[in-house]
């Protein structure tokens, strides 16, 4: 069996883990592991954080070799702390990442992921092999091209059924392989049956919702989800830009800090453009309405959805705020607004 | 209105100064100082950079630059009780009530218009990342230039080299603003003072850890963050040899042996802004805050012929910066210093960073026998502020204390 | 041909019957409590013996409200946020800010000229300032809940509670009567704290209410108190409530039900 790295950011190149001989196991916040997190950190942080804290706290995580953080925000690096109080038998690695794009923000970045690479190398005891980081690179594009190809059949119609299974290839990248991930995406390409009318297309956005079902029941709701930009979904499968005349790092820190961000990651020409730019992916995939889930106390969004709320309205698009801890329990709370927006959008 | 308080705060200073030509009065010049940065802020005439709480506040100073970092006016605003006011406005156009109060006041005076403009507005990772978030909405708000100092969480040299290279290019950027260059000898003047100021705190530090310790509860309040304002520039070393001359003479006259004693206490992260009689209450309970934790030099001599490796070592070597571990090894190290019997950590509503570890740092200490009162408290926003309960946990920690 | 509303809320189930002109035939508001299906078929029986009709007579029925999925004989569930709307369109048309506080949770809704959402704001994770709220708080004050919509009659001071959560609330009243504050003071400043907080939620759907209409719904509007410190808080002359204000949700519901058949 092979030996697990865990992982808790889209950040995380996954390819750099399966090239050192590991599989990846992103650690999902779905656990029935009691609240203990708050005690360790305080109580609040985001659920995210404070939920895969609980796992390790109760044992409830696979045999990892090592764990990966990466400084993306307050929360995660409190993680990254906490960790070693928790299970000091990890091998534990932090890694930085800029706020955004620029040459240094690059070339720092770019040798935070050969650290990564070295490190992971040697966790396994395994030679170092670009060689080895290149296949798995144009594996993982190879999948990221398919999950492209799929996001756009789904964002044109409603398809029962194909944006959770969709998320469920996405979790097999993260928690499983690549190449079984490209396997179940390669019989997923066309849609079982035809489309159906009816449902309401809309654009979701935010931290984290990982759990197939949730498509499930959206779509019991009356809703058409046309498109995601979740870090459990396009944020995390997207494709990374080999570049021949730089470093296969360079090339990874420049496709991570270039794709859509989550919010805490800026673009400092223009300050806000997370605002515009998911106004313009509601408006590319014809969405008419846009439905915001974030996770409670999580500090970039909390900053910044003002501004997004402004832009959706100034571009006459009904916006939906939801705020909870991303899992299925929180979302049937959240119910009845989801189904009186729906309400609200089939006028 | 601004303009005017800050005006009328240096005039009443200075005149209350003249009166007494041979005092020390450390706690008024300070005040003085940062009144004048103040009216400089809002006079309209300067060059002005809302910064994160990190900036490198003596380099903008020679680059001709009047900068300060947003959480200050959060601050004045709570210390003023004009906070709820702004709070109100920012909650109203969205922003939470989750997210820090220091942020969200000042985004309400944004709004209100009560900040000045920016000419431009440098941001940094560190000490948050709410922090970050603000000052972008600033920028996106003020449609103004934003430069972000990405702040390494450790001091290797690839961390060192990436910062310092940051600290080089935030330099062009700001003379692309101000149309002037940097200019080595005013820099290497503001490193001087910075150097000279540093050296001062360190006495001052020193002094305070005296048994018994000649500060009160009020006199080096928040001093470690806020004074980083002005540590680059003549008036910075002035009011350092003020506070200096301050603790010696109050050492010298036996003043301190009068104080009420009983009880050594380190203050964790920033004081409660708005009038709180805690200071009072611990005088009362003979307990006295001898460390503020942010009160601690962490970095070495700035080098003028490698400025930016200077700086960038010492902006990441500021607790904040690094990991938890990191901190709390200073906070023991403070605690063993300073022979203190507790510490009071002020778990500031909405702070992911600081509070956020709140568990860790309560192990830390416990570690070394030194108890924490955690207060669930905001410190900017008084609105929901449930006196009585605060007032009962600081009582019973000190009696628990003695 | 008639059409039936439902909605069974976390506190009360009620039932609004219309014909197909949309008046009112029968209504009836009951205490959900613990079996909501009971409840479900007891609010139906009410309706159909209020008007003398029997159940082939309802052409169709709609659910609402938290339980809606519990109504096994509906022909749709419909959110309460859209009935509302509908409801306060029938009884109030020009209303473009309907403000429901019902026992547990509160809504602000924001209606276009057509009476349509278009964005609306719920609390219901916290029961400050809803129903419940002012049951302790009259238990507090030792008035019937029917009484303190216009125990603040003659108020002066400027007092405003600052605890909303009802459990201190509750001490607070305590305290202050304990330290000889009147009873009117006391009713004034609990209004006062719902309508802030009434009119925070507000804020969140409609950020300047300035020639719009505002309505109150749920059985809080019965608390002419309430309701006059929201007009205040907002700075505006009247809040309208309906004559019926707990059954707008169900009346919405029938008329949902009314419409769909057509």
């Amino acid at each position: 069996m092979t030996k697990k790295i865990g992982f808790t950011c889209a950040y995380t190149p996954v390819p750099l883990i399966e090239a050192a001989g590991f599989s990846p196991f992103r650690v999902f916040p779905e656990s029935k592991a009691p609240d203990q997190a708050g005690h360790l950190l305080h109580d609040n942080l985001c659920p995210h954080v404070k939920k895969v804290l609980d796992r390790a706290l109760a044992d409830d995580l696979p045999d990892l070799e090592g764990m990966i953080f990466i400084n993306s925000c307050d929360a995660m690096r409190r993680l990254s702390d906490a960790w070693h109080a928790a299970r000091p038998q990890d091998e534990i690695l932090l890694l930085d990442l800029p706020s955004g794009i620029s040459s240094l923000s690059i070339d720092f970045l770019s040798k935070e992921y050969d650290r990564l690479a070295k490190t992971l190398f040697e966790w396994n005891h395994k030679p170092f092999s670009l060689e080895k980081i290149k296949e798995k690179i144009d594996n993982w594009n190879h999948l990221a091209a398919m999950a492209k190809k799929i996001e756009k059949t789904m964002s044109k119609e409603y398809f029962p059924g194909y944006a959770s299974r969709l998320q469920h290839i996405i979790n097999t990248a993260a928690t499983d392989s690549i190449d079984t991930a490209a396997a179940a995406a390669k019989d997923h390409l066309h849609p079982i049956g035809p489309a159906q009318k009816g449902r309401i297309p809309v654009f979701i956005f935010g931290n984290l919702l990982f759990d197939p079902n949730v498509y499930n029941l959206f779509e019991e709701w009356n809703l058409h989800v046309a498109a995601s930009d979740f870090c459990t979904s396009s944020r995390f499968i997207s494709p990374i830009d080999v570049k021949k005349d730089e470093t296969i790092f360079r090339s990874l820190a420049g496709s991570f800090l270039s794709q859509t961000p989550c919010a805490r990651t800026m673009e400092t020409t223009v300050p806000g453009s997370i605002a515009q730019k998911i106004v313009q992916q509601a408006k590319e995939t014809n969405a008419k309405g846009v439905i915001g889930f974030t996770l409670k106390f999580c500090d970039p969004y909390l900053a910044r959805i003002p501004m997004i709320r402004k832009a959706l309205q100034e571009a006459s698009l009904p916006f939906l705020m939801l705020e909870g801890d991303c899992t299925m329990g929180s979302l049937g709370q959240q119910q009845t607004r989801i189904e009186a927006f729906t309400e609200m959008l089939g006028v | 209105m601004m303009y005017d308080y800050f005006d009328n705060t240096v005039t009443g200073i200075t005149q209350k100064l003249d009166q007494d030509p041979g005092g020390i009065n450390a706690r008024k010049k300070y005040v003085l100082e940062l009144s004048k940065l103040g009216k400089k802020l809002y006079s309209k005439d300067e060059t002005i950079a809302w910064c994160g709480v990190t900036a490198p506040f003596d380099l903008l100073s020679a680059m001709g630059v009047t900068s300060c970092f947003v959480e200050f006016v959060g601050a004045m605003l709570a210390s003023t009780q004009t906070a709820g006011y702004f709070l109100e406005e920012a909650e109203d156009s969205g922003f939470a009530t989750d997210s820090c109060a220091y942020h969200r006041a000042v985004m309400g005076a944004v709004m209100k218009n009560a900040m000045p403009e920016p000419d431009f507005i440098i941001g940094t990772s560190s000490p948050c990342t709410a922090g970050l978030a603000i000052v972008e909405n600033f920028a996106h708000q003020y449609k103004k230039d934003f430069f972000i100092l990405n702040i390494p969480q450790n001091d290797s040299k690839d961390a060192i080299n990436f910062l310092a290279g940051q600290i080089e290019e935030m330099t062009r950027f700001v003379s692309d603003h101000t149309k002037k260059p940097l200019s080595k000898q005013k820099l290497g003047i503001a490193l001087d003072c910075f150097n000279q100021s540093t050296r001062l705190l360190k006495d001052i530090y020193d002094l305070a850890k005296t048994t018994p310790s000649p500060v009160d509860n009020n006199l080096l309040k928040d001093f470690g963050t806020v004074i980083s304002l002005l540590m680059g520039t003549r008036q910075g070393v002035e009011v350092c040899q003020a506070f200096k001359d301050e603790l010696t003479h109050r050492i010298k006259t036996f003043q301190h042996h009068g104080s009420n004693e009983k009880i050594r206490l380190m203050w964790i992260q920033n004081r409660i802004q708005y009038p709180f009689p805690i200071n009072e209450m611990l005088d009362d309970l003979g307990a006295k805050i001898v460390v503020d934790e942010l009160n601690n030099v962490t970095w070495e001599p700035m080098d003028p012929d490698h400025p930016f490796e200077s700086i960038a070592k010492r902006m990441i070597s500021i607790p904040f910066s690094m990991s938890t571990a990191t901190r709390i090894k200073t906070m023991q190290d403070l605690a063993m210093e300073y022979g203190i019997h507790g510490a009071i950590n002020p778990c500031h509503w909405g702070c992911r960073q600081g509070t956020g570890a709140r568990g860790l740092i309560s192990k830390g200490l416990k570690d070394i026998n030194v108890p924490v009162l955690n207060l669930e408290i905001d410190c900017v926003d008084s609105r929901n502020l449930a006196k009585g309960q605060i007032e009962t946990r600081i009582e019973a920690f000190i009696e628990m204390l003695s | 041909m008639y059409f039936l509303g439902i909605d069974i809320g976390s506190l009360s189930c009620d039932a609004v019957l219309i014909d197909e002109q949309k008046r009112i035939v029968s209504s009836s508001v009951i205490l959900t409590g613990a079996k909501n299906i009971e409840a479900i078929a007891r609010v139906k029986k009410n309706v159909l013996s209020a008007s003398g009709l029997m159940e082939k007579d309802i052409r169709s029925i709609i659910s609402t409200g938290y339980g809606r999925a519990r109504v096994k004989e509906r022909d749709g569930a419909v959110t309460e946020i859209t009935c509302h709307a509908k409801g306060i369109k029938q009884v109030i048309p020009e209303t473009r800010i309907l403000i429901d506080i019902g026992g547990q949770d509160s809504k602000a809704i924001c209606l276009d000229v057509e009476g349509n959402v278009v964005d609306f704001a719920m609390n219901d994770k916290c029961a400050a300032g809803t129903g419940r709220f002012l049951e302790a708080m009259a238990r507090a004050l030792e008035v019937d809940i029917d009484q303190l919509g216009d125990l603040d009659s003659g108020a002066t001071s400027n007092l405003v509670l600052s605890s909303m959560c009802t459990v201190f609330a509750e001490s607070e009243v305590v305290s202050l009567i304990a330290g000889g504050t009147e009873q009117k003071e006391i009713a004034k400043g609990l209004h006062r704290a719902i309508a802030a907080r009434t009119h925070s939620l507000v804020k969140r759907v409609s950020k300047s209410i300035d020639g719009l209409v505002v309505s109150m719904s749920g059985g809080v509007a019965r608390n002419k108190g309430v309701v006059r410190a929201v007009a205040e808080s907002m700075n505006i002359k009247k809040v309208n409530t309906p004559e019926n204000p707990d059954i707008i949700g169900a009346l919405g519901a029938a008329i949902i039900a009314l419409e769909r058949s057509a």
